[in-house]
């Protein structure tokens, strides 16, 4: 499957639930796409006027096109988004949850060795104990030439969903 | 079926239970009205302090009655309106009664000392301390939440925050004028209930407007208060007055349905397995409070044991009043049974819904709509308050038990000061109510029925050691047990899913918990001959 069509075909499913940007840079580097999620659910007593408290949840989805996938490709785009998480997450008593998901369409990868990489890649970061919430980096690598997904640790869950696209 | 029929019904049972089945346990534990009750042996004037029995009743009642009798039966109504109904009848007569009259009877064999203290002297005293661990942090979160309602309401509600505010102060007079004035409590329980609703105009006339944040802040200060001062000055009036406007409630919603009659919208029964949420063990979790509860067992071997005058009154108090707030939690059950899915999604909230349930039948003898559901919203403000002082107290004997010396029953150690045994349990409950308490808060469902499990256990090994019957007490625990450790299964697994790790890992060590005391105390429970606990 081509790049064009595959991302069509993601951008197609996400747009109901996510709002989505073309050219996003972050730090120095440009991701064709970004997808944004934000809930905000709330608990109340008796009426709702009276607001206990709110938990919100985010999810970044970063897409970016590798023609040649190696592994200095994979580690740069690792510190860029460990750097710009920190940045991003706001950790109040109300942010429960942040997941970043780098989603990497690829024509070729360079050696096995990017794969086994990202496949035992696993970033969590905890906000006072969780009591404000955790955040999480996921990569999702699709390889466009054998058609097959790689995740890494965190992501397994993922996998169906870009397999699902082609 | 109607609202009617259900209401008569269940009350009728219970009149049939108190007098048949809570009379039998009496017997068969051995209920002795000869014996000195710790609050005369141990009388100090600030916790000990022997009371009338319907004033322990009105402080016991309101201390177990917040919130959670009227969320319960709500929420888990999507099951259907039988199994919650079965679950309130069944579970108040012989899981709930007998847990609380159990606690309550057991803990005064103990010197009024808490359901730690029994584990101790008849399983062990490394189990003691797991339980008085797990048992102080549930209070700690129960701290954070009440204190977060409670503020809440009294930030958007100024009018609610007076008629609180003025609530203290007339317990306060009650407290002097019947204790120290020698006022007969006849008279001043008619003027203080004159004046009880007279403070509901006063709130009105007089709100009083302040963020959340201070009220979270003035609240946190008021339970240090609350906590140490002698119980007979405020805790124990404050609850007492507090509770006729319970009675007042449940009298409204009682007579209103006498007259309105209100068919069910809701089905019967829904399924077991419904939006993925299975019957068991979800409707024994949720329904809680209004079949059983482990904050009970606190409640009634904390505070209420150490009031109590005599013996004969722990059936009255233990049992009976689980009973009436299994009356409540039915009433709960039909104001949402009466109402369609539509306009129940319109309401919200478990608490609006009941105040309109009760508001709405209330119309019936004349009271208006807008009055009678505002004066349950209060009411039930005012016992989410009392919760909130009450547990104060709970968290500060269990960490005095904690520290205290177990050879010269004294507390010899600086933990064991009681000023500082409440500040360490309110700072950390207030503190947690500011830090981002709701994301462990799904842990208290579990953690509360896994409470009840262990206090039955504990009174089961008690009874066992006094070589009384204890096989009324085996049943319950066992369905509570497995109801908390599938319900904890399931908490794993869902967070796991979702990376709240800080729940994962609170739900094993309660398993692990869990699994320590049913070890340590299985040898005790299947021995056969046993010895006398001094």
């Amino acid at each position: 499957m081509k790049y064009e069509t595959y991302m069509q075909n993601i951008m197609k499913k996400f747009h109901h639930h996510f709002d989505i940007r073309e050219n996003y840079s972050l730090k120095d580097y440009n991701f064709d796409y970004l997808a944004e999620f934000h809930e905000r659910s709330e608990k109340y007593f008796a009426s709702k006027k009276i607001v206990l408290d709110g938990m919100e949840n985010n999810e970044y989805c970063f897409f970016t096109y590798v023609p040649d996938m190696g592994l200095s490709h994979f580690n740069h785009l690792t510190h860029i988004l460990e750097d710009a998480l920190l940045d991003i997450v706001e950790p109040t008593s109300e942010h429960m949850s942040t997941l970043f998901t780098c989603i990497i369409i690829a024509e070729n990868i360079d050696d096995d060795h990017t794969i086994s990489m990202l496949k035992k890649y696993r970033y969590s970061k905890s906000f006072l104990f969780n009591f404000k919430g955790w955040a999480k980096i996921r990569f999702v690598l699709v390889d466009l030439s054998s058609e097959k997904i790689y995740t890494s640790k965190g992501g397994e869950r993922l996998k169906k969903v870009y397999d699902f696209i082609f | 079926m109607n609202g009617l029929l259900l209401i008569i019904s269940v009350i009728i049972i219970f009149i049939i239970a108190y007098a048949t089945y809570g009379a039998w346990l009496a017997k068969k534990w051995g209920i002795d009205i000869s014996i000195s009750a710790p609050s005369h042996r141990l009388k100090d004037g600030i916790d000990y302090v022997p009371t009338k029995y319907y004033v322990v009743l009105g402080h016991h009642f309101a201390s177990i009655a917040g919130a959670g009798p009227i969320v319960g039966p709500i929420s888990a109504a999507f099951f259907g309106w039988v199994p919650v109904a079965l679950w309130i009848v069944i579970g108040s007569i012989f899981f709930g009664g007998v847990h609380d009259f159990g606690s309550l009877f057991a803990s005064m064999r103990h010197d009024g000392k808490s359901i730690g203290e029994i584990i101790n002297k008849n399983i062990g005293s490394s189990g003691q301390k797991l339980f008085v661990i797990f048992a102080w942090l549930t209070l700690v979160l129960v701290i954070a939440a009440f204190n977060n309602i409670v503020a809440a309401t009294f930030a958007s509600n100024g009018a609610v925050a007076t008629t609180s505010v003025y609530f203290i102060v007339l317990a306060i007079f009650f407290g002097i004028a019947v204790n120290k004035k020698g006022i007969s409590i006849g008279i001043a329980t008619i003027v203080g209930v004159i004046l009880l609703f007279v403070g509901i105009w006063f709130g009105s006339a007089f709100p009083i407007v302040l963020s959340k944040e201070i009220w979270m802040v003035l609240l946190m200060a008021y339970i240090l208060i609350a906590a140490v001062t002698p119980v007979w000055i405020l805790l124990q009036p404050r609850d007492y007055l507090n509770s006729y406007l319970l009675y007042a409630m449940m009298a409204g919603g009682v007579i209103g349905l006498l007259l309105y009659r209100p068919a069910f919208e809701i089905p019967a029964f829904t399924g077991f397995s419904v939006n993925g949420q299975f019957l068991f063990p979800m409707l024994f979790v949720t329904v809680a409070c209004g079949a059983i509860s482990g904050f009970h067992s606190l409640v009634a071997s904390g505070t209420t044991s150490k009031q109590i005058d005599n013996e004969r009154d722990a059936k009255k108090i233990g049992y009976g009043s689980m009973l009436i707030e299994g009356v409540l939690a039915t009433i709960a059950l039909i104001s949402i049974a009466f109402i369609t899915a539509d306009k129940a999604a319109e309401l919200g909230s478990p608490i609006n819904i009941f105040a309109n349930g009760v508001g709405t039948f209330m119309t019936t003898f004349g009271v208006d709509y807008t009055i009678g559901s505002s004066f349950v919203s209060l009411a039930i403000s005012a016992f989410a308050l009392t919760t909130l002082d009450t547990t104060a107290r709970l968290g500060r004997f269990l960490v005095q038990e904690f520290f205290t010396n177990k050879e010269e029953e004294a507390p010899t150690s600086f933990f064991a000061n009681k000023y500082f045994a409440t500040t360490v349990t309110v700072l950390l409950g207030g503190g947690l109510g500011f830090m981002g308490y709701a994301k462990v808060w799904p842990i208290f469902g579990s953690s509360n029925q896994l409470l009840a499990a262990l206090s039955l256990l504990a009174v089961a090994a008690y009874l066992k050691h006094i070589k009384k019957a204890n096989s009324m007490i085996i049943i319950p625990m066992v369905l509570m047990f497995l109801v908390t450790l599938t319900a904890l299964g399931f908490l794993i697994r869902d967070n796991i899913a979702t990376g709240n790790f800080l729940l994962v890992i609170i739900a094993i060590l309660l398993l692990i918990l869990a699994v320590i005391l049913i070890i340590q105390s299985y040898k005790i429970l299947t021995k056969k001959e046993s010895t006398i606990a001094e």
